[in-house]
C-alpha cells in the first residue's frame, strides 16, 4: 500500500467512523472538549486583529490546547485575490502572522500556509501579504495551484460531494487551522469559515454546478479545522467576495471570532455581518447534518472587549 | 599569416560560442522567469531580433531605441551574418543540434548547391505577404517565431513534466514547491514538434540548411552580406586543397576547388579558420588598399563565366520588390485585409483584429508570459491569415486584472505595450449571459460562480427567488476579462461568456459608490 492509497483508505475508514480522528491523533477527537473546558467560542471586539486573537486564544486556553509539542500544522487564510489587504476580501495578514507564532511557541514541528486562490497564485500570495506574514511568523508558504497535491478522498454520508480532490496537507497535518475573513457574498449570502474551505479542495466548478450550499455543508463531513479564527475587523458588507472599487463597501467592525466549532463560528459570524444563520443555507444545513451547533444561545461564548 | 593569427581565431570562434550561449541561455530564462530584471534582458534580446525590430519599429511606431535591425544590419554590411550564430536563437539552436549530432557519430555534412531563386522565393514571399497584411506565413518561417513557438511547445511541457517528477520528489522532504505549469493546445503542440523534427532532419543532415533556403531573416541577411568590409577568404599561396575547412563548414559555403568562400551563405561560425592546418583562411578585408591580393586571381578565374544563379536572384529580387510595392498600395488602399474576427478576443493591447493579425507574427513569446495561459495559439479563429496566432481562450483561462505581461514582451507591437490602469479601462469583449443554461434556472441552486470573480462589477449577482441570486450583466462597464467565463461551471457551451470586438474601446469607469470604509464597532455583541 503505497502512501496515496493509504491516505485514501484512511480518509474513507477513518471519516466513515463519523466523529474518530482520521489519524487517530487525540487533539483532533477532544479538540472541541479540551478547549480549557469553558468556552464553545470566543469573541473579540474592539481591537486590531493581532492583539484580539491574543486575548481570544487566552479565553480558550491558549494555543497549547489546540497544538502539542511536535506536531504538524496547516493553516488556510483567505488569500484567493490579487489585491491588497485593505479591500477587505483577504484575511489580515497581522492575524495569520500571529497565529503561526502562536503555534510555533506552542512547538509546532512545522507550520504551512496554503490556499487554492482565484487569482493566479503567486500574484494572489504576494498582493494580500499573507506570503510575507507566513513567512516572517516561521511558516512555509505552500502552492496549491497544481492538482499534483490533491487526492481524491470520499465523503461519507454526503449526497451531493460524495467524492472531492483535497489538498494533502489537509488530510495530513496534525492541526488545521481555519482562518477566513468575513465577507458578503453575492450568491451564498456570507463567506466565513465552511465557505472558506472552497480553497483546499481542487475543483470549485463541482461545487457551484452541484448545489453549492449543500457542498459547502457537507465538506464538514470529510474534515472539520481543530480551529476556526474568523477575522471580522473589516467587513465587505456588498459588491463581494472579490469587491471592487465600485458597488462595494466595507464596514470597520473590529471584531475576531474563535472556536472549534465551525457550524458556531459562522453562526456568530452571520450575526456580526447581520444576517440570521438559518437564513445562510448552507449553516442551516451543516447543524442539521451535526457539524457543530447553530444556535448560539446553547453556547458557552466567551465576550471580549479589548 | 602565422600562428599568432591562428590562436586569434580559436579566440573569436570561442568568443562567438560564448555570446551565443550567454544569448541562448539569457533567453531561455527571461522567457522562463519573471521580475524587472528578466523583462528588461527580454525586451534587449527581442529587439535585436531582425524581422521582429523591424515590423515593431516600422509597422507598429514603437521608439528608435528598439530598431536593432539597424545595428544588426550594420554589423552584417561589416562582417557578415554573425547575427546567425550569436544573435539568432533558432541558429544557435541549430548549432546545439550539430555538436550533439557530431558528438554521437563523427559525421560528414552534405551541404547543396546554393540554390538562390528558392531562398529568395522563400526568403521574400513572407515579407511580401506580411506587407499585404497576412503574416502567417512569415511567422511560419521567421527565426525568432520559430524559436519562440519550439520554447512554448516543447520546452515548456517538458519542463512542466520534470518538474512534477521533482516536486513529488521533494514531497518526501515535506519540501512543498509549485510545478512548472502548462496548459495549452495539444494541436499547436503537435504542428510545433513535426516542425522540430524537419528542422533537426535537415539541420543533421546539411548544417544550416534552414538559414540558406526557407529562412526570411537569413534572405535579408545573405543580401546584405554579399560582400561586406570583411570576410573569410582563401590565401591562395597556403592552402594545399586538402578540403578540411568544407569538411567543418556547417553552412555548405565553400567551394574547395574553386578556393571560394561564399560570404552570403557563411553563418560565421569560424569553424574553418580554427580547423585549417596551413593558415590559408583569413578574415580579410573586401575594400580598399588591404584587400587580399591572392583573392585578385580567384576573381580573374571566375569571371569569365557569368553565374546563372546571380541572374536568376536579380530578378527574383526586383520581381519580389515590385510585388511588395504593389501589396503595400494594396494594403493602403483596402486598409487591411480583416477587421472582425468572429466572437474570437485578442489580447489587450493589440487595439483591434486588423492591427493585431497585420502584426503578429505567432511567435507565441505572449503566450509563454501568460501567467493564467489564456492565451492560446488558434488555428483558424482570425481566419486563415491568422495561421496560429495566439487569442484569448476563456474556457483555459482569464485575463488577469493587474497584468499586462503579453503587451510587455511582444517582440512586433501587435500587441502594443499597454499600462494596468489602461488595460483596465479597456474594453476587449462584451459580456453576454443565458438564462437557459445558467444552474440558478437549470437547477434551482446557487451558484454566481461569475459574479463571484468579476472585478468589475460587469456581472453581479441580484435576488431572483427566496434566497437565490441571478447574474445581472452590464455591457457600458464589462472589460471582457473573462473571469465569468472561466469560472461559469455548466458544462459544454457555457452559460455567460465574453463576444469578441472587432475594435477594442474605453469601457466606463464608474465612480466609487463609498471610497472610505465605515467605522460601524457595534455596542454590544451582535450575539
Amino acid at each position: 500500500m503505497n502512501r496515496r492509497e493509504f491516505l485514501r483508505a484512511a480518509g474513507r475508514y477513518g471519516a466513515a467512523a463519523g466523529a474518530v480522528s482520521i489519524f487517530g491523533w487525540p487533539v483532533k477527537i477532544f479538540g472541541q472538549s479540551t478547549a480549557a473546558g469553558t468556552y464553545d467560542l470566543a469573541a473579540v471586539m474592539g481591537g486590531e486583529p493581532a492583539g484580539m486573537f491574543d486575548r481570544g486564544i487566552a479565553a480558550l486556553g491558549g494555543m497549547g490546547a489546540f497544538v502539542r509539542t511536535g506536531q504538524t500544522v496547516v493553516i488556510k487564510p483567505n488569500a484567493s485575490w490579487n489585491v491588497s489587504p485593505e479591500r477587505g476580501a483577504t484575511t489580515t495578514p497581522a492575524l495569520v502572522q500571529r497565529i503561526v507564532e502562536h503555534c510555533r511557541d506552542a512547538g509546532a514541528s512545522k507550520i504551512y500556509i496554503l490556499d487554492h486562490t482565484i487569482d493566479n497564485w503567486k500574484l494572489a500570495y504576494a498582493t494580500t501579504g499573507i506570503e510575507t506574514a507566513a513567512r516572517n511568523g516561521g511558516a512555509q508558504v505552500v502552492p496549491a495551484n497544481s492538482k499534483g497535491y490533491y487526492q481524491e478522498t470520499a465523503v461519507p454520508g454526503a449526497r451531493s460531494l460524495r467524492k472531492v480532490l483535497v489538498h494533502e496537507l489537509i488530510l495530513e497535518a496534525d492541526v488545521f487551522i481555519n482562518v477566513p475573513i468575513l465577507k458578503h457574498h453575492g450568491s451564498t449570502g456570507i463567506t466565513s469559515a465552511m465557505k472558506n474551505l472552497m480553497g483546499v479542495i481542487w475543483d470549485r466548478s463541482f461545487y457551484h454546478a452541484n448545489d453549492l450550499h449543500r457542498c459547502i455543508a457537507e465538506f464538514g463531513l470529510l474534515r472539520k479545522p481543530t480551529l476556526n479564527v474568523v477575522d471580522a475587523h473589516t467587513v465587505m458588507m456588498s459588491g463581494g467576495p472579490r469587491g471592487s472599487s465600485y458597488r462595494s463597501s466595507l464596514s470597520v467592525k473590529k471584531m475576531q471570532i474563535i472556536s472549534a466549532d465551525i457550524v458556531a463560528a459562522d453562526a456568530a459570524a452571520a450575526k456580526t455581518w447581520g444576517a440570521e444563520p438559518e437564513a445562510i443555507r448552507y449553516i442551516a444545513q451543516a447543524a442539521e447534518l451535526r457539524l457543530g451547533i447553530m444556535d448560539l444561545d446553547s453556547l458557552r461564548i466567551a465576550r471580549i472587549r479589548v | 599569416m602565422g600562428k599568432n593569427s591562428k590562436k586569434a581565431y580559436t579566440i573569436l570562434r570561442r568568443a562567438r560560442i560564448t555570446v551565443a550561449a550567454a544569448v541562448f541561455i539569457l533567453l531561455y530564462l527571461s522567457l522562463s522567469l519573471t521580475g524587472p530584471l528578466y523583462s528588461s534582458i527580454l525586451e534587449f534580446l527581442t529587439s535585436l531580433q531582425l524581422l521582429p525590430s523591424l515590423i515593431n519599429v516600422i509597422f507598429a511606431g514603437a521608439s528608435w531605441l528598439s530598431a536593432g535591425f539597424v545595428p544588426v544590419m550594420l554589423l552584417t554590411l561589416l562582417v557578415g551574418r554573425l547575427y546567425c550564430s550569436t544573435l539568432c536563437p533558432l541558429g544557435i539552436l541549430q548549432d546545439l543540434i550539430i555538436f550533439f549530432s557530431r558528438k554521437v557519430k563523427r559525421r560528414r555534412m552534405h551541404p547543396l548547391p546554393p540554390n538562390w531563386s528558392v531562398h529568395l522565393t522563400a526568403g521574400l514571399l513572407p515579407v511580401v505577404l506580411a506587407a499585404a497584411g497576412i503574416p502567417s506565413l512569415l511567422g511560419l518561417l521567421e527565426p525568432f517565431a520559430f524559436w519562440g513557438r519550439t520554447f512554448r511547445d516543447f520546452i515548456v511541457p517538458a519542463g512542466a513534466l520534470a518538474s512534477s517528477g521533482a516536486v513529488e520528489v521533494f514531497k518526501l522532504f515535506e519540501v512543498y514547491l509549485a510545478p512548472i505549469p502548462f496548459r495549452g493546445e495539444p494541436g499547436a503542440v503537435a504542428l510545433t514538434a513535426a516542425l522540430i523534427a524537419l528542422l533537426i532532419f535537415f539541420t543533421v543532415k546539411y548544417g544550416r540548411w534552414y538559414c540558406n533556403r526557407l529562412c526570411p531573416a537569413g534572405c535579408a541577411l545573405r543580401i546584405m552580406s554579399l560582400r561586406p568590409v570583411w570576410s573569410i577568404q582563401f590565401n591562395l599561396e597556403k592552402c594545399t586543397s586538402c578540403g578540411i575547412c568544407a569538411r567543418v563548414c556547417r553552412s555548405g559555403c565553400i567551394d574547395v576547388p574553386a578556393h571560394k568562400l561564399s560570404s552570403d551563405r557563411c553563418v560565421m561560425c569560424l569553424d574553418c579558420l580554427e580547423a585549417c592546418p596551413f593558415g590559408a583562411l583569413d578574415v580579410a578585408p573586401n575594400y580598399g588598399p588591404g584587400r587580399n591580393p591572392a583573392r585578385e586571381k580567384v576573381r580573374e578565374t571566375t569571371t569569365g563565366a557569368p553565374d546563372p544563379q546571380r541572374r536568376k536572384a536579380v530578378l527574383v529580387t526586383a520581381g519580389a520588390l515590385i510585388a511588395a510595392g504593389g501589396a503595400g498600395i494594396l494594403r493602403a488602399v483596402t486598409g487591411g485585409s480583416r477587421k472582425s474576427a468572429g466572437d474570437t478576443v485578442i489580447p489587450p493591447g493589440s487595439r483591434s483584429v486588423e492591427w493585431f493579425t497585420s502584426r503578429c507574427i505567432s511567435c507565441h513569446t505572449c503566450v509563454s508570459a501568460c501567467p493564467t495561459h489564456v492565451l492560446q495559439p488558434s488555428f483558424f479563429a482570425l481566419g486563415a491569415a491568422g495561421f496560429l496566432q495566439p487569442v484569448m481562450d476563456y474556457r483555459v483561462g482569464y485575463c488577469e486584472w493587474e497584468c499586462n505581461a503579453c503587451s510587455q514582451v511582444c517582440p512586433t507591437g501587435a500587441i502594443s505595450p499597454i499600462s494596468i490602469a489602461k488595460k483596465q479601462a479597456t474594453q476587449l469583449g462584451r459580456v453576454e449571459f443565458v438564462e437557459d443554461r445558467c444552474v440558478v434556472f437549470t437547477q434551482g441552486t446557487a451558484c454566481g460562480a461569475c459574479g463571484e470573480v468579476c472585478p468589475t462589477q460587469a456581472v453581479r449577482m441580484v435576488p431572483y427567488l427566496g434566497d437565490l441570486t441571478q447574474p445581472l450583466t452590464d455591457n457600458a462597464i464589462c472589460s471582457g476579462c473573462g473571469n465569468c467565463e472561466y469560472a461559469c461551471p455548466v458544462e459544454g457551451e457555457k452559460a455567460i461568456f465574453v463576444r469578441g470586438i472587432p475594435v477594442h474601446q474605453p469601457r466606463e469607469v464608474r465612480k466609487q459608490l463609498q471610497s472610505e470604509p465605515e467605522l460601524e464597532v457595534p455596542e454590544e455583541f451582535p450575539f
